[in-house]
């Protein structure tokens, strides 16, 4: 049985982070810095699934009505990393994909047949430390997602300097000048790549759980 | 006067990346190879089966039969811990994994990272995993043999970030740069020499020793696994001790493989890698992560990551690792 205060841990982890990405959002938009609101969305509304799911107690929407909204940000990151496909560079791509697979496993784990005594009958995962015995049915997918959120949470980190001068790498930034002149840069990225990390970890314990 | 930038645009790591952040070279690469390799691990101790008394007395413990006493006694004295201790060990065992994988990927702290997964390594091999067997005489290249986590150190070691001097002769292969092309290659010759030893010894010799191996491995496995493993135990039965051979030769041959050119040391580790899929899926049954109970994905994926650092280069990769 895993361990409740692992699971309160990790589900209290991940409060904060959509708290935090939550805070982003309305910053960004008061003080007119440039953020990537579609990522800070999607992690708000991953952290407080995400929190759910460790911890039944703090579920509070239907399962239907995440896997909804996950279906939708799996459809509106499919069409952003389609655009980047077109328009893009390869880096655009690669960027792209960790937020495309993210939500795309957000709703395989809702969605995921699962197995055993404790498999929840409302769907997914609803409730780590209880489910007792609950096993995955297609454990060959849960490896790869495990693989990829492994892997984008060391790309991510391998990104994230020690330094804050974030300079956009190859790529022309409308308004980076006026950003550099008057101190508005993007906000926070390391702190955002963070948010990605602890996301992407917890989300592999998760899936490890259900193998 | 706005400052919104348009998503697409900002993309690309944008935010994330730093005027300093250079593009991983092939070195790089293995290196976050072996991070995720670790922060897995970490991922994989936090499993609630690891936070019980059993991992003590089912994992650990049992490491220590047909060890020398010197090898034997701390192994069963830190497993009589684990076991008083399951959880404050066990998150401790898993956060430090979990923390390598990340110091590792972290460019800033990749040599203190590396550092810390050799000495981690070392006394993992030890008390957790009874040096891999190596000294009971029941090791087995097909059950993980010399032990994953050693291959772990070994990796560090030949991943350590250097810079090349501007005199020196190019690398022919990624492991060469930090102990040099010929401590490099004693060291594969070391390993995958000692793997066709271990395929000779008489635990793994007998009529029936490999396809009972194989077969137990396929126990608990999915059905796809399991169908795998079986049909390889069954083209293996009564047949031990020529399969045994037949694998000590094709060991030898990967052994002494890079010491030939360049184009025949190519097809050697080609035949590497092909071995240590085998060695994965059907000896090791993808690390046994499937279940709840495996504490790494073993050493299939490790010794397919060595093949890469021993590949010989070509006069532009050679370029592109010299960075």
């Amino acid at each position: 049985m895993t361990p409740s205060w692992l699971t309160d841990l990790l589900a209290a982890g991940m409060l904060v982070v959509a708290a935090y990405c939550a805070g982003r959002v309305v910053y960004a938009r008061l003080r007119h810095r440039p953020t990537e609101h579609d990522i800070d969305l999607l992690h708000v509304l991953m952290g407080v699934a995400m929190a759910g799911m460790l911890a039944s107690r703090l579920s509070i929407l239907n399962n239907h009505i995440w896997e909804a909204l996950f279906a939708a940000a799996v459809v509106w990151f499919g069409v952003r990393t389609i655009l980047a496909l077109r328009g893009a560079g390869r880096t655009d791509i690669v960027h792209r994909i960790p937020y495309l697979l993210a939500p795309a496993a957000m709703l395989y784990m809702y969605l995921a047949p699962i197995s055993g005594a404790g498999g929840s009958g409302g769907g997914g995962m609803a409730g780590m430390a209880d489910s007792v015995g609950a096993a995955s049915r297609y454990p060959i997918i849960d490896l790869v997602l495990i693989v990829c959120m492994v892997g984008f949470a060391v790309l991510t980190t391998d990104r994230t300097m020690l330094t804050s001068s974030a300079t956009p790498d190859g790529l022309e930034v409308p308004g980076a000048a006026v950003a550099a002149g008057s101190h508005c840069g993007p906000l926070a990225p390391r702190a955002a790549n963070c948010c990605h990390i602890a996301m992407s970890v917890t989300m592999a314990y998760m899936l490890i759980v259900l193998l | 006067m706005s400052i919104s930038i348009p998503h697409d645009r900002l993309g690309a790591g944008a935010l994330a990346r730093d005027s300093a952040w250079q593009p991983s070279d092939a070195r790089r690469k293995a290196q976050l190879a072996l991070a995720a390799i670790w922060l897995l691990d970490g991922v994989l101790q936090y499993q609630p089966y690891m936070f019980t008394k059993a991992f003590a007395t089912q994992i650990i413990a049992p490491t220590a039969q047909g060890n020398p006493g010197v090898i034997a006694d701390p192994i069963t004295w830190s497993a009589r811990i684990i076991a008083d201790h399951p959880i404050g060990t066990n998150t401790a065992f898993a956060t430090i994994q979990l923390l390598l994988g990340l110091a590792i990927a972290w460019r800033p702290t990749v040599k203190v990272a590396l550092a810390a997964s050799i000495g981690w390594s070392l006394a993992v091999w030890w008390l957790g995993e009874g040096l891999g067997g190596v000294l009971t005489g029941s090791a087995s290249p097909l059950s993980g043999a010399p032990g994953a986590v050693i291959i772990y150190g070994l990796i560090a070691v030949l991943v350590w970030p250097v810079k090349q001097k501007p005199d020196a002769s190019p690398d022919t292969f990624l492991a060469a740069r930090p102990i040099g092309a010929a401590a490099a290659r004693g060291l594969w010759l070391v390993l995958w020499g000692s793997l066709a030893y271990f395929s000779l010894q008489s635990s793994n010799t007998g009529s029936q020793d490999m396809h009972d191996m194989i077969s137990g491995m396929a126990q608990g496995q999915p059905g796809w696994l399991a169908a795998i493993d079986n049909h390889a135990a069954s083209l293996v039965a009564h047949d031990g001790l020529a399969a045994s051979i037949v694998m000590a030769v094709v060991l030898a041959v990967i052994a002494l493989g890079v010491y030939l050119p360049a184009r025949a040391a190519r097809i050697t580790l080609v035949l590497a890698l092909v071995t240590a899929a085998v060695i994965w899926v059907v000896g090791e049954a993808a690390g046994g992560l499937i279940g709840g109970q495996s504490t790494d994905p073993n050493s299939g994926p490790l010794l397919a990551l060595l093949v890469f650092l021993y590949w010989p280069m070509s006069g532009r990769s050679r370029e592109g690792a010299a960075r």
